[in-house]
């Protein structure tokens, strides 16, 4: 099962995503931040599914899966040179979603039993 | 500095740890208080890498930008390029730092009874494995090295520091190998519900751990001769949820082989409390189930009645369980040759890890007595009996009416709790249980050093 350390290394995953975007957004540099988070957005999804769905993971389960797939659209457009404010502000949006959502994974998953 | 507080604050943890493993004289086992010690160690080492995660992949990489100008023409100072930027980055190694003291702090004073390190201990010396291990207080079962406890959530920080901040540029910051610094030692935690410590009818499920932990240490699922390799039959189209599918069904047929039929009703109990789904990681219930299952099916003759009674009171349950999967359609005749097939591999595989059976643990209580000459018996129920052999009724007697503890095997006397589960009550029966083990490692320590006189 994901344990809290896989799930504290998906946030530190997430987070470097909404570093690395803010930074290219707001300096216009592409940072390390940002390729890390690229080249593990497919890892996110694996660990994510993995986690073994209590009740309570499974309200979870849809929003999560809908705003990673949002993500993984934008993926061409991480790839770009340039990506206009606007696409960057939307994509910064999700990052902080799914961060969000992966927290209150966290914090459930602190509290309830799930697995053996 | 920013951030100051927090690296002062990790300095506060370090401290705490140390003073908490340099002082464990409530732990009355050495090999238990050293594994602890042990595990504070790794736990110090990871709050220290932490600290240099802080420092050098945060302050000094917000430092470095705060001299490069932003789009809007604007520089920030360092602390609001964290706030802005890193805010998230900091509150996970917060709570990841916050983590390492609840995990060492509940190692060491767990809610689970000491002796049953006794237990699995003994399991992992008869596999050869020299491993580390320490149980921990939590909400879930699940076995974790310590090196995916305490560097894998720092490691994106880690990874991203060792590149420039700006490609093609000289703004980096020199990171050290800070894992290499400060080793994490290898070694596994094994958690548990913390609400099910005392519950000795779900304690088997620590085996089911143990078993993975061997198949990690041995890399059984990959080596030449794995029954997973060749002819095993496919659960998943997908080649690595089918290869976890198939490591959860390793371990539960390991387990019940090594522990017997009181494993299937840990698993079946178990899972009755808590919703159980299919997901990646895991199979199916039922799946998991039945193949359990057909161990209660296979296992015949034995030295003592024990067995017989144990699938007689719970076969009939389990079989209930197996027969609605049936008619839900959700075991369907193929499935179940299927898992029948794995049964069969996996199962064949059992007697290469050297490890006693169920069976063959009956077999050495009696053996064991009648080597040495002790197998009359006597009628004082007080007798210290380090080598008398009792009967199923004897030990029933003396476990659910006398309240006696007895230096058996765990597995024996578990076994026998589960076909007397009327007679059982967890409050009453605990302390007689934690004392046979107790007895148990005496007996056991006593009869080594009779062999190592000869």
């Amino acid at each position: 099962m994901a344990s809290f350390s896989r799930l504290e290394s998906l946030l530190s995953t997430v987070a470097s995503g909404i570093t690395g975007i803010g930074l290219w957004k707001d300096y216009g540099i592409k940072t390390p931040e940002l390729k890390y988070f690229i080249e593990s957005l497919g890892e996110i999804q694996l660990s994510v599914s993995a986690l073994a769905p209590s009740p309570p993971m499974k309200h979870y389960n849809t929003a999560i899966e809908l705003v990673y797939s949002r993500l993984l659209a934008k993926l061409p457009l991480f790839k770009e040179q340039d990506a206009s404010e606007n696409d960057l502000e939307e994509a910064l949006k999700d990052a902080k979603e799914l961060h969000g959502l992966l927290s209150a994974v966290y914090n459930d998953l602190r509290t309830c039993a799930i697995s053996v | 500095m920013p951030l100051e507080s927090l690296v002062d604050h990790i300095d506060e943890l370090i401290s705490q740890i140390t003073n908490l493993t340099s002082n464990l004289q409530n732990i009355p086992y050495p090999r238990v208080k050293q594994n602890i010690r042990f595990s504070g160690q790794n736990y110090v080492n990871g709050l220290k890498i932490a600290k240099e995660v802080i420092t050098n992949c945060i302050v000094k990489r917000a430092s470095l930008l705060s001299s490069v100008q932003r789009k809007d023409g604007r520089t920030l100072p360092p602390e609001e390029i964290i706030r802005s930027y890193w805010l998230d980055q900091v509150s996970g190694c917060y709570r990841t730092v916050e983590r390492f003291n609840t995990d060492i702090t509940t190692q060491a004073n767990p809610s689970m009874p000491y002796e049953l390190y006794h237990w699995l201990f003994d399991l992992f010396d008869r596999l050869g494995l020299d491993v580390t291990i320490v149980l921990q207080d939590s909400n879930q079962y699940t076995n974790d090295s310590f090196e995916k406890a305490i560097v894998e959530p720092l490691m994106p920080l880690l990874k991203v520091a060792k590149e420039p901040l700006l490609p093609g540029s000289l703004l980096q910051v020199e990171t050290k190998d800070f894992v290499n610094a400060y080793p994490i030692k290898l070694g596994y935690v094994i958690s548990f519900i913390k609400g099910e410590a005392c519950n000795p009818l779900l304690w088997p499920l620590l085996i089911h751990e143990v078993f993975h932990i061997t198949d990690k240490e041995k890399a059984l699922m990959t080596s030449h001769n794995s029954p997973t390799k060749g002819e095993i039959p496919i659960l998943h189209e997908n080649k690595t949820v089918n290869s976890r599918w198939i490591s959860e069904i390793f371990a539960d047929i390991m387990a019940i082989h090594y522990v017997g039929p009181m494993y299937a009703f840990s698993l079946m109990d178990y899972f009755e409390r808590v919703p159980y789904v299919q997901t990646i990681q895991y199979p199916e219930m039922c799946v998991r189930l039945y193949s359990v299952y057909c161990y209660l099916e296979s296992v015949r003759s034995t030295y003592t009645d024990i067995v017989h009674r144990c699938l007689d009171s719970f076969k009939a349950k389990i079989g209930e369980k197996v027969l609605e999967y049936e008619e839900s359609g959700e075991l369907s005749e193929e499935k179940k040759e299927k898992l029948e097939d794995i049964y069969q591999k996996i199962s064949g595989w059992f007697p290469l890890l050297r490890v006693n059976s169920f069976k063959q643990t009956l077999r050495e209580y009696v053996l064991t007595a009648k080597s040495v000459g002790f197998e009359n018996r006597t009628n004082s129920k007080f007798a210290p009996f380090p080598h008398l052999v009792f009967s199923y009724d004897e030990i029933d007697n003396l476990i659910f009416r006398d309240r006696i503890s007895l230096a058996i095997h765990p597995n024996i006397l578990l076994n026998v709790i589960l076909s007397n589960l009327g007679k059982y009550n967890r409050h009453i029966h605990y302390d007689v249980l934690v004392d046979s083990i107790k007895k148990w490692k005496i007996k056991q320590a006593w009869e080594r050093s009779i062999q190592n006189l000869k």
